[in-house]
């Protein structure tokens, strides 16, 4: 039988291991399509973007937003970490927007893949994943 | 056709459509970004005394129900116009007759990073508070009622919507977003309980707004949103023909208001904190004609404080408590006339089980009638708020569908 101690030192381990690897695993990255003209955004055009405020990138050509489910874990990622807000103050302010005249509703998809295979083809698009592999025809932005 | 008909009417056809304009319409890019959205909301409201949006004193009713259907049309990245068409049956209050909402064209001139303006032109809602502009879709309001004292429901038409112009400007300021709007236009007068403005008479006449100027300074960063907002108006009253108010043959009336409200909030991952404080000014002049003594013009002026005070807790991300304490006052000058004050406390409950689907509880313990509507407490023909129960409380649940 091994010693306590033991057991308590591989838990441990397995905790640092958690807390190392969960920030990447969990982490949204905000993706765009290949035509959009800007290479990163401040969290308020962020922002702006996912609560619909912002309808046209620098060029002038229209945003067409893309987003997940609110409990899935890309969206929760994307409002804490890139946002800076809770989820339920994003939906609060996009369901203001839509009901008041004041802004479009963005276009729900049902998963990551949706969302790439979405963003990748339609001109101006931006969405968020969490997982991304080499064949995806999106660009990353990062949040300066 | 009678109202409650046209509304099951409406009822049917919207629910009949819903699942049709949303297979149309799944997609902004396929269809050169029309999109159309609607909801639908009912409510089961009962109180011990005194008849909330219908025959609800120690009876169980369904006498509030609401609609709406809405489209917006993205012409180009700067140009959007859109438009909302609401019905909602409230008891004796509101008739179920359909009614533009909101109806305007948007213009974005400047879209940059840190600066946006925006030009609104036509019928929208007003900025008031945190709450006025959702407060008509159950989604978007704050409760099954949103606080009383600010947004009252008994006169909804003089602050819910106005037609004319609105200037928006939003700043980023660090992290943080200045929005300042500021408009001129006309406040809708179309409301079954203006009649009943100066109690106990049923007003047989018209109000016509003059332009009203309004403004609103909102701060948001982060967890917190700050506010300031403020308007002043007048609104005419022009008596029909023969109107008399009792002994008195009324000519001509107007009601000038003034309001500055200031609002916070803050959000945290489980709970939200909200505090709203409005000040307000109304000052009514009526010229009349009195036998015996001519004509003479009486003005009254009420100087009132409302404000409240709510924590809500998210409990899970469908799951949401509410705990509520709301306090009107429409006269200083009475602190302690319970006809123009109310003191309620509340608590709530909502479950979202799906982004479609809304239900809700709520139960209020009321100290006072500033807010009761009139309109469903007539008695023989005339209002009297001395009639009503001064201690009340109101059940209501609430089931609503969006799209």
């Amino acid at each position: 039988m091994k010693p306590p101690g033991h057991r308590m030192w591989h838990a441990c381990l397995l905790l640092l291991a958690m807390q190392a690897i969960t920030p990447l695993a969990g982490a949204a990255e905000i993706i765009v399509s290949p035509d959009v003209p800007v290479q990163s955004l401040s969290r308020s055009e962020a922002r702006a973007l996912f609560s619909m405020r912002k309808t046209r990138w620098p060029n002038g050509r229209p945003t067409r937003v893309f987003v997940l489910a609110e409990d899935s874990p890309a969206h929760q990622s994307l409002c804490k970490e890139a946002l800076d807000l809770y989820p339920y103050q994003l939906r609060e302010a996009v369901m203001r927007g839509v009901y008041t005249g004041v802004t479009q509703a963005p276009t729900h998809v049902e998963s990551e893949e949706e969302m790439k295979w979405l963003v990748a083809r339609t001109p101006g698009a931006i969405g968020y994943v969490t997982v991304m592999s080499k064949n995806d025809h999106v660009r990353t932005l990062s949040i300066r | 056709m009678s109202a409650p008909s046209l509304f099951a009417s409406l009822l049917l056809a919207l629910a009949w459509v819903a699942p049709a304009l949303a297979q149309e319409f799944p997609r902004q890019e396929e269809t050169g970004a029309m999109q159309f959205h609607g909801f639908l909301g009912q409510r089961l409201t009962y109180t011990d005394h005194n008849n909330f949006f219908g025959k609800t004193a120690a009876h169980a009713s369904l006498e509030y129900t609401e609609v709406g259907l809405n489209a917006s049309w993205q012409l180009t990245p700067s140009w959007l116009a859109s438009a909302q068409v609401i019905a909602r049956h409230a008891g004796k209050s509101e008739s179920a007759s359909p009614e533009l909402d909101y109806g305007f064209v948007q213009w974005i001139p400047l879209d940059n990073a840190d600066l946006r303006v925006s030009a609104k032109l036509g019928r929208f809602k007003i900025p008031y508070g945190l709450f006025n502009e959702g407060r008509d879709t159950p989604a978007t309001r704050d409760g099954i009622i949103p606080a009383q004292s600010l947004y009252f429901d008994g006169l909804r038409a003089f602050n819910q919507s106005s037609s004319g112009a609105l200037l928006a400007m939003e700043h980023n300021v660090g992290e943080g977003l200045l929005t300042l709007e500021t408009g001129l236009s006309k406040v809708n007068t179309r409301d079954e309980n203006a009649k009943w403005i100066l109690p106990p008479y049923a007003l047989q006449g018209r109000f016509d707004s003059q332009n009203a100027r309004l403004a609103r300074l909102l701060y948001e960063e982060g967890p917190l949103r700050v506010a300031f907002s403020t308007a002043d108006g007048e609104i005419d009253y022009t008596p029909a023909t023969g109107e008399q108010w009792g002994i008195v043959t009324p000519l001509s009336a107007d009601i000038r208001f003034r309001y500055n409200v200031l609002s916070t909030q803050y959000n945290s991952d489980r709970w939200s904190l909200t505090w709203e404080y409005n000040r307000s000014q109304v000052e009514t002049t009526a010229t009349a004609s009195i036998p015996l003594l001519g004509i003479r013009t009486q003005s009254q002026t009420k100087n009132g404080f409302h404000w409240y005070a709510e924590g809500v807790w998210h409990l899970t991300s469908r799951w949401d408590g509410t705990l509520r304490y709301d306090r009107a006052c429409n006269d200083d000058k009475v602190p302690s006339d319970w006809t123009q004050n109310a003191r309620d406390w509340s608590i709530g409950l909502r479950y979202r089980p799906t982004p479609e689907w809304l239900f809700a509880g709520e139960l209020h313990r009321v100290d006072g009638v500033a807010w009761v509507p009139a309109a469903d407490n007539i008695v023989n023909g005339s209002f009297t708020p001395e009639n009503l129960s001064r201690h009340w409380n109101l059940l209501m649940f609430q089931v609503s569908y969006q799209f």
